[in-house]
């Protein structure tokens, strides 16, 4: 029933470790993330896949990736990829990587209690959280990443709670106060950035997680304009890129040049109708939050 | 492998144990390395057991889901994983449980039955927690005795490999995991022998790259699976019957997915599973010194339908009961359900009555089950369609058209 890329006869056409053949969106930004992902982990890898998108980004009956992939429900990815990490341990198998892979509402949700868990007993699992800020899969609904003001198809235009009623969860605050060995923001078209951080997650023996902000379709822009999307994503501070070791330590790896948010958020029907300024003030307060964290110096002892 | 010369099998100690304590010490003995645990009564006792092993590494999870996904994930690493629960655990596992078994991953999963937060909240025992979980291709063995527990444990990690699906090894909650009993336990090493490595044929492996459990691209694909699962459920009967035939040779046991109990001439026959068994053996006997022809067949399993084993077992003319401690709402006692269904067609020349008993940890007397004796002695096929209930205040019927007064 499984076959893989190599009993089909399908060769990489390059020295991609995710190769053509999957089924999402052209232009979906998690798909170039993956490809960066899967080549900076290297093949000797297990992605646990909680249901999600990337359902079609790897087809069930080949494999179009140099990795193993094996699909899970969906609130036990998380855990799934832990308790393969500890047999790999039994088993001697470190040289290894377990991935585990989620959508924002995988993390962000659904699968919250677990992710909490294995940050909690420190699990070797890298988590890579693809953040398309809401559930893409079915279509487009409001998950708990979704930022406060966007419509979407579970927001009901008469019941509407006032946009100030509301926020998306800060996933890295929350894995931070569990204090886990390296956790990171990163974006699919900031590829050293992303690289680097993979890197340096792969050296942590432990819980490492990276939250990249991915560009969705389902946001309501042209296939052609998603690195675009991407891109200004951060450059207009929308999605800040850092990282906190030890969940503690936080660094800003990319100083944004504050692009107006207007930039990003007229590309994209889902800003439709949305009073900016609610977000502009988020994002200021956020900033400001970060910047107070990053310039904390530690001293020496608790290093 | 230490050998007792004189029974030709291998050497055994006799301990007391609980059967939460019989359970943890049987997948010690089988070499298994670690456990994702998460507690709730009555199961907790086999966590607290196992804490106590230096052998075995258990692993506190954040809730049952993520145990069963864990213990999963550890299968999908090529290693065996100890876990276990009981009643709302057991359902909450329940989404993770039909993809192991869909995955066609090994796991063994013990459970001490308790009843669910239905009506009301409660600790007894009742069958419902693992029986809702009876179409997912799990096999399900029940156990009376501590004794039960260990070989099942060891029986059902054999049997599962084999046929590539996983097994829950199921007790009643307190009556099993509490009451200690002697418990004959063998040589370490015959027991690994026994069990052997794990082997399972398709499992990740990061130097041959494929994917595991992704879309399938036609229904069909989904129906043919599925039909497989239902075929290997069956054919587990025999497979069973292989394995215990090792397990016989090497521990001098006989283990069956049935047991019969004072059967050959039997005209009166009472079923049953767990510990309910042990009012009924009671009765039987008793009556028996009397004189009366009545029997008890004891059901191990629900999964797979033992129904090659009951047919050996079950005689024209006879007229029998089948007492659950388990009720679907609606229909009846679930092994009655499941067996008069079974028979249909291949044993038609039978009474067969079917009896709620026990729910919510009602105790079965000896003196009740007489009372149902005496019931079946006169009743014939007019009373096969009410369902029967049997409580502390005694016997009652349900027609199958009723209404609620
Ligand atoms: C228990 C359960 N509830 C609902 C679903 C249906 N479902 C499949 S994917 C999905 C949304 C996924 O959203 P997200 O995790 O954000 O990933 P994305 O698709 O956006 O990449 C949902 C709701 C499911 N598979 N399992
Ligand atoms: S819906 Fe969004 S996340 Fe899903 S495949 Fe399409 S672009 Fe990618």
């Amino acid at each position: 029933m499984r076959l893989t890329a190599s009993e089909l006869g399908i060769r990489p056409f390059s020295n991609d470790r995710y190769f053509g053949g999957h089924g999402a969106c052209p232009g979906c930004g998690a798909v170039s993330m993956l490809r960066q992902v899967m080549q900076a982990v290297g093949p000797k890898a297990y992605y646990f896949i909680l249901a999600s998108c990337a359902g079609s980004y790897f087809p069930g009956e080949f494999t179009v990736c140099d990795s193993s992939i094996v699909f899970t429900v969906y609130a036990a990815g998380f855990a799934e990829a832990e308790g393969m990490s500890q047999a790999l341990e039994l088993r001697g198998r470190t040289d290894e990587t377990v991935v585990a892979y989620s959508g924002d509402g995988g993390a962000f949700d659904i699968g919250l209690g677990g992710l909490s868990g294995i940050a909690e007993r420190n699990a070797n699992v890298l988590v890579v959280v693809n953040d398309n800020q809401g559930y893409q899969n079915t279509g487009g609904q409001q998950s708990g990443g979704t930022p406060r003001g966007i419509i979407t198809k579970s927001t009901q235009p008469f019941h509407q709670v006032p946009a100030a009623a509301r926020n998306r969860k800060d996933l890295l605050e929350i894995l931070a106060a569990h204090r886990v060995p390296y956790l990171a923001t990163a974006s699919a078209a900031f590829p050293r950035d992303l690289d680097a951080k993979l890197k340096t997650a792969l050296t942590c023996k432990g819980f490492k997680l990276v939250h990249v902000v991915t560009a969705c379709l389902n946001w309501g822009f042209e296939s052609r304009l998603a690195v675009r999307v991407a891109r200004l994503a951060a450059e207009t501070g929308f999605h800040p890129l850092y990282e906190i070791q030890g969940g503690r330590r936080y660094r800003i790896t990319y100083e944004p040049p504050f692009v107006p948010l207007e930039e990003f958020t007229r590309l994209q029907r889902r800003f439709q109708g949305f009073d900016l300024e609610l977000l502009k003030h988020d994002l200021a307060e956020r900033w400001e939050d970060l910047r107070y964290k990053a310039a904390r110096v530690w001293p020496a002892e608790v290093i | 492998m230490a050998m007792n010369e004189r029974l030709g099998i291998a050497s055994s100690r006799r301990v007391i144990l609980t059967g939460a304590e019989a359970m943890a010490l049987a997948y010690e003995l089988a070499g298994v390395r670690i456990a994702y645990v998460f507690p709730i009564t009555p199961q907790t006792e086999v966590l607290e057991t196992m804490v106590r092993s230096q052998r075995v590494r258990v692993i506190p999870s954040d809730s049952e889901f993520n145990a069963i996904a864990s213990a999963t994930g550890v299968f999908w690493g090529g290693e065996r994983c100890a876990i276990y629960t009981s009643s709302q655990g057991l359902v909450l596992m329940s989404e993770v449980m039909w993809e192991v078994a869909g995955n066609r991953l090994p796991m063994v999963m013990g459970v001490f039955n308790r009843a669910l937060r239905g009506p009301a909240w409660t600790l007894g025992p009742q069958q419902n927690d693992s029986l809702f979980m009876r179409d997912t291709g799990w096999l399900q063995f029940f156990c009376e005795t501590a004794q039960d527990v260990f070989d099942f444990t060891l029986l059902a990690m054999r049997v599962a490999e084999r046929v590539c699906l996983p097994a829950l090894v199921c007790g009643d909650g307190f009556y099993l995991s509490h009451q200690k009993e002697e418990v004959e336990i063998p040589d370490e090493a015959a027991v690994r022998g026994f069990v052997g490595e794990l082997a399972i044929p398709d499992l990740p492996d990061s130097s041959r790259p494929a994917t595991f459990g992704g879309v399938v691209s036609s229904p069909q694909q989904y129906f043919r699976l599925s039909e497989r699962i239902h075929r290997e459920v069956v054919a587990s009967q025999d497979v069973f019957l292989e394995v215990a035939k090792g397990f016989e040779v090497l521990f001098g046991r006989r283990r069956t997915l049935t047991e019969p109990y004072e059967m050959e001439d039997a005209e009166l026959v009472l079923m049953a599973s767990g510990a309910t068994c042990g009012a009924v053996r009671e009765e039987v006997t008793r009556r028996r010194r009397r004189g009366e022809k009545v029997g008890l067949l004891k059901l191990c399993s629900i999964r797979p339908l033992p129904v090659g084993e009951l047919l050996r077992h079950l005689r024209r003319g006879q007229k029998a009961v089948i007492l659950d401690r388990n009720v679907a709402a609606g229909a009846g006692g679930i092994f009655h359900c499941e067996i008069s269904a079974a028979l249909r067609g291949l044993l038609d020349d039978i009474v067969l009555l079917g009896c709620v008993t026990g729910l919510g940890g009602v105790d079965l007397t000896p003196e009740a089950t007489g009372k149902l004796l005496d019931y079946l002695a006169a009743a014939g096929p007019a009373q096969q369609g009410l369902v029967h209930f049997l409580d502390e205040e005694g016997l009652h019927a349900v027609g199958r058209t009723e209404r609620c007064d």
